[in-house]
Parts: C-alpha cells; structure tokens; sequence
C-alpha cells in the first residue's frame, strides 16, 4: 500500500510503529516555555524560573501521559456483516485498557493519515476506558476496492491530556476482508429462462419440493440440509437437494478479464447488482460463469447470494 | 459541530472564563492593571460569557474586531515607546485580546489561546507580584487552567472527528467529570512539583542581556519629591507591614524600638505643599565594607574602615554617643517609593542583591540626605550603617547658637506666605532663649499642648484662605504629625534656626516568629531635624507621644498577623530573592555540594561531571539509534526474552529447531519447564503463524511467558 511521505520531524519522531507528533498548539506552547526560559535565564528572576518548571513539566508530562494512554490501550476492529465496495459497512471497535490499575484517557481509533488510500474507517473516541474494562464503539469502514483486503491501515492515537502532541501506535490490518463488488440499482434481470434438465447443475434447488440428489457440503450450506446416514457411510459431508416448484434460471455470462481494469470491473459490478437482484426475485435460480466456466451453479437464497457475490469478489486474472 | 450550548461545551466555557479571572487576578491584585480598565474589562467580559454566542463569527465582526486590535496594537506601541510604560500598555493590550477572544469562541482553537493569554497574564504576574498570593493563585491556577486544558482537548477531538463522534464525546464528557477533574489534579501536580524543582535546582545565571526597563511605577505619595500636607492621615490606619528590619544585633532593641526611620526630607514650604528648594544632593561614594557612604558638607566621610572590614563611625567631638551605630538588614515591600529608610542619621547603604537584575538597582543621592535609588519593581534589600545616638541635652546646650553655613541657608530662609502672626508667636515663644536648645525646646514645649487627632476641621481662617497651618497653630490646635512637624519647621525657621521636616516611618515591633522588626504603614510619621553646628542634624519630634503609633501591633488577630507577616518574609527571602547563594547554601546543607568544592583538585571535578553527562548522552543516542534501526514484532521480542532465560538455564534452542521440538526437549529433562513452554509455543505459533494476529493473542503469549518464567523459578528453588 501506498504511504503518504510524512513531515522530516514526524519520520525522526517514528520507530517501531510508534509515532509522535507536535500539533500547533503545541508549537505554540513549546516557544512561549522557550521565552519563558529565556526570561528566566536572563532575568534571574525567581517566579519566571517556576513558571518555566511548570510548562517543562506539563511538556514531558504530556509526553509520558500520552505514551502510556497508547500504550494500555489495545484495538480490535472486527466487521459485523458484508462488505460492499465503496459501501459503508458495520464494524465494531473495542477498546480495551490492559493496566487493572489505571483508567485511560482519550484514546481514538482513526486511520492512518499516512496511508494513501481511498480505503477509509470511521474514527471512534472513548474519553475514558476503565481500569481494566472494555469499551465498544460502533463505527463504519469502507473499502473502495472488491477482493480480499485488509481493515485500512489505523492507529490507536491520543492527545491527551491537553492536544499539544499525538501519540500514535499503528494496529495489526488483521485478517483480510472478503469485500464483494460494488452493487448498484438494476431495474429487472436482464435474462430469464426456464429451467432445463442439464445435469445436477441445471436444476433450480430449495429445501421444499421433491428429493433432488446427494451432493458435497460446500461452505455457507445450511447445517439442516446435511444428510448424516449418507456423512456416516460416505465419510464426508453430503447435503440434501431438493427440486424446487420454481422453474426459471439465470447464470450470469462474465466474460475473462484483469482484475483492476475499469471495463471489467464495471462488468463484475454488473452482474453483482443483477445477481442481487435476481435472486431478491422468487423463483430465479442465479448461477455464475466466468470465460464460459461455470463458476457457481444456479441456485437460490440467501447462501446462494453469498456465493454468487464472494465469487464475484475475488473472479479475475491477475494484473501483469 | 455540536451545539454551543451542548453542556460540555458549556463546562468548558465557565473553565476557560474562570482560568482568566484567576491569571487576571495574579496581575491585579499587584496593582498591574488600573482599576477603571479592570472594571471595563470585566464588564465587556461579562456581557462576551452572558449574551447568546452565535455559532459562527460574521465577517463583518471579525473585520470590526481586526481593526479594534490594530488600533490598540498602534496605540499600546506608542504608549510603550513614548511614557516607557511597557508593562501597563502591555497589559491593558493584553486584556483587550482576552475580551476580544471571549466575544468569539465558538472553536476550540480561540479557547487554546485564551489558555496562552491566561499564561502571559500569569508571567506578566511573576514580573509585578511578589505578593504571597502569587503562589497560592499559581497553585489554584495549575488546576483550573489544566482542567480547561483537558476540557479543550475533549472539545477539539469533537471538532476533528466529526459530528457523530463530538456529539458522543459530549456526552461521554459530561460523565467523566469527576475522572477528568482527577486525571487535571495530577497534571497539575506533576506541573506544581516541576515548577519546585526547577525554582529550587536551576542554576541563578541572571545573563542579563535585554535588561528590562520602564517597569517602575508612580511614586507613593508622602515620599516623593513634594508632599500635600495631610496625606500621611489616611495610611494611619493601615496595619499592612512595609518593612522588615534585622539588626546585627538581634533581640538587643527591646519588643518595641523608637527609631525614626528617615526617608524623604523637604526644605521649603508653600501653601500647604512641602517640597525641595535646596538643589544639593547628597553625595554618595564607595565606602569602607562594601558600603556606600554619605559624605558630609565637607565632603569628608562618618566612618572608616578597610574594604572588607565592618565600618566604624568617626567620632565627634561633644558628642560622646556619636559612635552608637546600628547596622541592620531591611527588607522594603515595593510600596511604590525610591527613597530607603534608615533611622536617625544614615553613615551607609549597601544593596542586597536580588539576582543580577536586582542586583543592578543604583544608589543614588536624594536631596536634604535622602538616599535614593533607581528602583526595580517589587521588594528590595539592604544593608544600612547609621548612627543611632543622639547628643544629650548638655551637649546640646554647649554648641550654643553655631552660625549657619550658608550651603545650608535654605534651610533658615523663613517661610513665605504666612501672615506676620506666625514670626510674632515664634519671637514670642522664644523670648529669653539664647541658645539653639533652648529655642527648639520652647517651640516643643509650646506645640507639646496641642491635641492630636486625625479628624481635621478646617477652620474659619483656612476657610477664608489662610494657610493650613496658620489654622493649626492659632485656631484648631489639633492636628497629627504633619501639622505639628510643618508648625515646628515653620516657627524656627521664623527665628533663623535651620530645621527640615522628615517623613518616614517610627517605631517598630519585634516580630517574634520572624526574628526581625516589622514596621507598618500605619507607623508612618512626620518630624522634624535641626541642625546643631558640629554636632550635626539633630532629631526632633513635636507630635505629643499619644499621636505616635510606636510600632503598634495589628489591631485584629495581633498572634495571626505575625505569622502570617513572617511566612510572607520567608516567602520574600526564600522564593523571591533566592539566588545562586542561597541556592549554593540549601544544596550545601542537603548534602549535594561540598563546601571544600572550590578548593584544590575538586575544583576540576566539574570536568569529569561533564565527561560523565557526555558518555551517559552517548550510550543513550546510540542505544536509540539501535532500537529504533530494528522493527521487533511485540512476540519476536517475548520469544527472545524466554530463550535467553532457558540459554542461561542450559535449555539452548538449537538452528532451526522448531518450538514444538524444543519444547519436547525441555521436557525430556524437566517435566515442569516443558510443559510451560509448550503452552508458550503454542501461543506463540498462534501468535506469529496463525490467521489472525489479534492484540488479545498477545496477552495470551505474555501469559504463557510469564508461566515460563515462573516455572525456571520453581525449578531453580
């Protein structure tokens, strides 16, 4: 990922994902201690020698205070459902103190102003987090690009006590995101057929209708569906199909291309925002081909959605 | 942004106004601001905090404001360069800028910098206030403006993280209060303890380089260069201690001394107005001790001495007490006055540095044997040398009638602008007397039977036009010291005989907590001196002995009073005046300096502090540069830290060897031991190989680590 190139003084005040940095109020703050200790020094007068004893010792004071507010504080941003690209999607903070003794203090969690990104997460703020306690902050994330992706790049920053410097400590990405394409309006599917006998593929499926056959548990199948006489003498996981009353079908023709190019990416943002709304429609099985391999056999619901969706996520060859 | 009435911002609001009213406070309370500017400033200050702020600052006021501020920018300029008052202008400028920020502060930003005007107004006060509330206001102010400080930071996230996160900060604020007025006590401490340690251990180097000027303010009246008859009558009630005397010899003067303190001295007198007529200073030299000496009319000198020994007086021939000398420390609370008070007849003065811009302070002749000085702002000390004796009656008697010199003819001119009755009741008076005693003494004598008061009717005669005095002398009959003073002066110069009137202070009273003498505005005196030929100016006083206050007590809590007098000395001593002296001095007696340092070899012991700082700022630089050159992951370094405690344990973990196989391996030879660190090989492989490095693995791993450890321990007892 790309990095916004920081200030010389913000690189020297950076080393092992800690950063510090001086904001303008505390510029301000640092040259008016500085004259005070130059009227100190050069008075010799007694009161402005206390004076500047105060405002060093709020600056380092600050410093330590600050360190230790980022350093107590551990962030975990976790997604509460699917990620659309370009989509603000729920995610959930928590903020947890680690020091059993002490509260923390003004501790934000907000993205990392050096990465140059479109990729963004809303900032969540706790004035105070409990010796030892965990606060939950609701916030949104959103990623501009389909595929699997990391959270963008974010700090647990501070400006406690008095906002004249920013201490930052950078957080794990985590494990990345599966991010589906984005999805836009699409009045009516373009293409329905009937459904034809074309082999265990072809036929529209669902929980009610007749007995359809046996086939391999795949990822997302509802846990009700699995036939466990067949799983003990087969040895693996086989659900149920059924045949459903429905009759029609839609697979998706997505024709080879370059994942990152604008016209394929408008055409797998396409085909989502049909097949979401296909399969919103009763009676559609929705299955995908991609350079006329059939990627995701028709289907219907919510499962099949997902499938549909995750596959269009990550479908593409790889930029040369 | 959130709603200006959003309570948080409200809170802060009230924070911000009261950290200005304290800082303000600091300044005023030390006369740094004029009453009517103070009054204005509240006024506008309080209609800026009561009427409704508008969200945003229209154009047309924030162009109305820029121009408020150049102009008084302009006119503060001027004010500073043309009347060298640059502290007032700069304050009166300085609480404009607070009025201004108070009428628009929507944003956190106009509060930061109220916050840094509240600080200039607290330096500004450092300047001016050397009263003991300074400290009390600076400790109430650390806590309020950190409080402010930490509100205002709240504020600013708000501004800077959106609407959706202000207005839960807000919330979350307003319920934090009382965690946030700690976490703004302890800020305040660890400032308070910074300002200790710097005030105590910060070397006194005093550079000196922009010598500040222009800082002194008007003369106190009753000591300047002319005196309105009837000023002394108001301060006579005052209980305030404006001066603290410690003689060499303490204790040796009683609970309650008589001196007469001089300080200002006039010559001539004209309808109700004293002032100087006589253009002669005093002239004052380098003198025996370190002291600087008055010279007589001869331009001879009272005292001998070497440079470094204590001066002794000359003696005077008739004069057998003329070598009772006194020699005392004062320290003198800055009551707006350039003259120094010494009893009786000053010999020397020396100033006690105060700092090196203090230090600079110059002792310069007054007229009529003033001694005054170019006075920095705040408290001053010094040393005086003065001769405490007076002539007996006998040897008064023995000088005669001397002829007057005529440098001292200003002294017997006759008042003008009296009526002829005053000269007939002085001729009257003194009918039969020869000598100049016994002329002085008929005018006591006479003016002994008048009734003192401070209660002043003028009377018909006054009221007519006649002079105050004329009042005193031939209808009233009462007055306080001024009136009897002036009378005296008058009626001997009437009869040829030099007189001079004195203001200052008499009397004053053991400070037994203190260990000193505390004199009070209330001690405040007029009296007379007359010059006795050979024998010099001698003191007199025609104030009846019931209107002199002689060093009084506080009327109110006279026990408290003293403590509290004392407590404010030390203050003065203690935090005021501390110098690299007494810096040196408090750091002999903790044990941190060695009185022989400056002697011999341990004289270059400085060169190995330096050597030693030197080698202790390498060996952090370089141990920076190494941490900050190699990126450890948080688990990479846990891992190191158990490996190197299983190496010192004889458990070295082989190239290439996983952890589970180390892990086998320590169990093969302790059972215990093993089975911690497959726990922490376990959690370490989760940590650094699995799908998800969360922060939560890390406390597990530390765990684990910890059981490693603990585990060695066990094994090792």
């Amino acid at each position: 990922m790309a990095r916004r190139k920081p200030s010389l003084l913000r690189r020297a005040l950076t080393a092992r994902g800690r950063s510090l940095e001086i904001t303008r109020a505390g510029w301000l703050f640092i040259l008016l201690t500085l004259a005070v200790g130059f009227a100190a020094i050069n008075s010799g007068a007694n009161l402005l020698h206390a004076i500047f004893g105060a405002q060093m010792a709020l600056i380092v004071g600050s410093g330590i205070l600050s360190e230790s507010m980022v350093r107590r504080t551990v962030a975990r941003r976790v997604a509460n459902g699917e990620i659309y690209a370009g989509q603000a999607a729920a995610v959930r903070v928590e903020l947890t103190n680690l020091d059993p003794r002490v509260d923390v203090f003004s501790v934000s969690v907000e993205d990392d102003d050096r990465a140059a990104t479109d990729d963004a997460c809303a900032p969540v703020f706790a004035v105070r987090i409990g010796a030892g306690s965990m606060v939950v902050a609701p916030a949104t994330v959103t990623l501009s690009r389909r595929g699997r992706h990391p959270m963008p790049a974010a700090v647990v920053a501070t400006r406690f006590p008095f906002g004249l410097f920013v201490k930052r400590r950078e957080l794990p990405r985590g494990e990345p995101l599966l991010v589906y394409p984005r999805i836009a309006p699409v009045a009516t599917p373009p293409a329905e057929q009937p459904r034809t006998e074309q082999g265990d593929a072809a036929r529209r499926r669902a929980r009610a209708g007749e007995f359809f056959a046996l086939r391999e548990y795949r990822d997302g199948d509802d846990l009700r569906r699995i036939h466990w006489p067949a799983v003990a003498r087969l040895g693996r996981a086989v659900v149920r199909e059924y045949e459903s009353d429905g009759d029609r079908q839609l697979v998706l023709e997505l024709p080879r291309g370059t994942t990152g190019e604008a016209g394929f990416e408008q055409a797998v943002e396409h085909c989502a925002s049909v097949a979401v709304a296909a399969l919103g429609r009763d009676a559609l099985a929705v299955g995908l081909r991609y350079g006329g391999e059939l990627l995701v056999p028709p289907g219907v619901g919510d499962e099949q959605r997902r499938r549909v969706l995750g596959a269009l996520a990550v479908v593409g060859d790889a930029a040369r | 942004m959130i709603g200006v009435d959003a309570p948080l911002l409200r809170f802060r609001d009230r924070m911000s106004l009261a950290q200005i009213a304290v800082a303000t406070a600091m300044v005023a309370i030390a006369d740094g601001i004029a009453p009517w500017t103070l009054a204005l400033a509240a006024a506008l200050s309080a209609w800026a905090f009561l009427r409704p702020l508008p969200p945003v600052m229209s154009k047309s006021t924030e162009r109305a404001w820029t121009l408020v501020v150049g102009l008084a920018l302009v006119a503060t300029l001027f004010r500073a360069f043309s009347t060298a008052e640059l502290l007032d202008s700069g304050l009166d400028f300085l609480l404009l800028l607070v009025v201004q920020r108070l009428f628009n502060r929507q944003r956190a930003r106009e509060h930061m910098q109220l916050l840094l005007l509240g600080t200039l107004l607290v330096v500004a006060g450092a300047v001016i206030n050397a009263g003991l509330n300074y400290p009390v206001l600076f400790a109430v102010y650390l806590l309020v403006a950190a409080m402010t400080l930490l509100l205002n930071h709240l504020v600013a996230e708000g501004e800077r993280l959106g609407p959706r996160t202000a207005v839960t900060l807000s919330r979350e604020g307003m319920l934090a209060r009382g965690f946030l007025w700690r976490a703004a006590g302890q800020v305040a401490v660890i400032a308070a303890v910074g300002a200790i340690v710097t005030f105590v251990a910060f070397p006194r180097w005093g550079v000196g380089a922009f010598l500040r000027g222009g800082l002194a303010r008007d003369t106190k009246s009753g000591f300047s260069s002319t005196v309105e008859l009837g000023e002394f009558g108001r301060i006579k009630s005052d209980a305030t201690v404006v001066m603290r005397i410690e003689p060499d010899q303490r204790g040796a003067w009683g609970p309650r001394t008589d001196w007469h303190l001089r300080g200002s001295s006039f010559d001539a007198y004209a309808s109700g107005r004293w002032f100087h007529d006589r253009d002669v200073e005093t002239t004052i030299s380098a003198g025996p001790g370190g002291y600087q000496a008055l010279r007589d009319l001869r331009g001879g000198l009272q005292l001998r001495g070497g440079r470094r020994a204590l001066p002794e007086l000359v003696a005077v021939p008739g004069f057998a007490a003329s070598t009772d000398m006194l020699l005392a420390t004062v320290t003198l609370e800055d009551i707006g006055v350039d003259v120094l008070f010494v009893p009786s007849e000053p010999m020397a003065v020396r100033m006690a540095p105060r700092g090196v811009i203090e230090g600079t302070a110059r002792v310069r002749g007054g007229k009529s044997d003033e001694i005054r000085i170019d006075k920095p702002p705040g408290p001053i000390r010094y040393q005086f040398v003065s001769r405490i004796g007076t002539p007996t009656e006998v040897e008064l008697e023995a000088v005669g009638d001397p002829t007057v010199p005529p440098a001292f003819a200003a002294y017997t001119a006759p008042i003008l602008g009296l009526s002829d009755e005053v000269s007939a009741l002085a001729h009257r008076l003194t009918t039969g007397a020869v000598s100049r005693r016994a002329k002085v003494e008929a005018i006591m004598t006479h003016l002994g039977g008048f009734a003192y008061t401070l209660d002043l009717q003028p009377s018909a005669r006054v009221l007519a036009g006649a002079d105050p005095l004329e009042g005193f002398l031939f209808d009233t009959q009462a007055g306080h010291c001024e009136y009897f003073a002036s009378a005296a002066v008058v009626l001997l110069r009437q009869l040829g005989v030099p007189a001079r009137l004195v203001n200052g202070y008499y009397g004053a009273h053991y400070n037994t907590v203190g260990e000193y003498y505390a004199v009070r505005q209330a001690d405040a005196h007029s009296w007379i001196e007359v010059h006795f030929g050979r024998l010099g100016w001698v003191t007199f006083d025609p104030t009846p002995p019931g209107g002199r206050t002689f060093g009084d007590d506080a009327q109110w809590w006279p026990g408290a009073s003293e403590w509290i007098d004392a407590v404010r000395n030390s203050y003065l001593e203690w935090v005021v005046d501390y110098d690299l002296g007494k810096q040196l001095t408090l750091f002999e007696n903790l044990g941190l300096r060695d009185r022989q340092a400056d002697t011999g070899l341990a004289r270059w012991r400085w060169l190995l502090y330096v050597a030693g700082g030197l080698a202790v700022v390498i060996v952090v630089a370089v141990r920076l540069r190494q941490w900050r050159s190699v990126r450890v992951q948080p688990e990479a370094a846990i891992w190191r830290t158990v490996t190197r405690r299983l190496a010192r344990r004889g458990f070295v973990v082989a190239a290439a060897e996983s952890p589970r196989s180390f892990a086998a391996r320590i169990t093969a030879t302790n059972a215990a031991v093993g089975r911690a660190f497959a726990e922490f090989a376990e959690a370490y492989e989760a940590r650094r190989f699995g799908p998800t490095a969360g922060l939560a693995d890390l406390s597990a791993l530390r765990a684990a680590a910890a059981g490693v450890l603990a585990a060695l321990a066990s094994a090792r007892r």
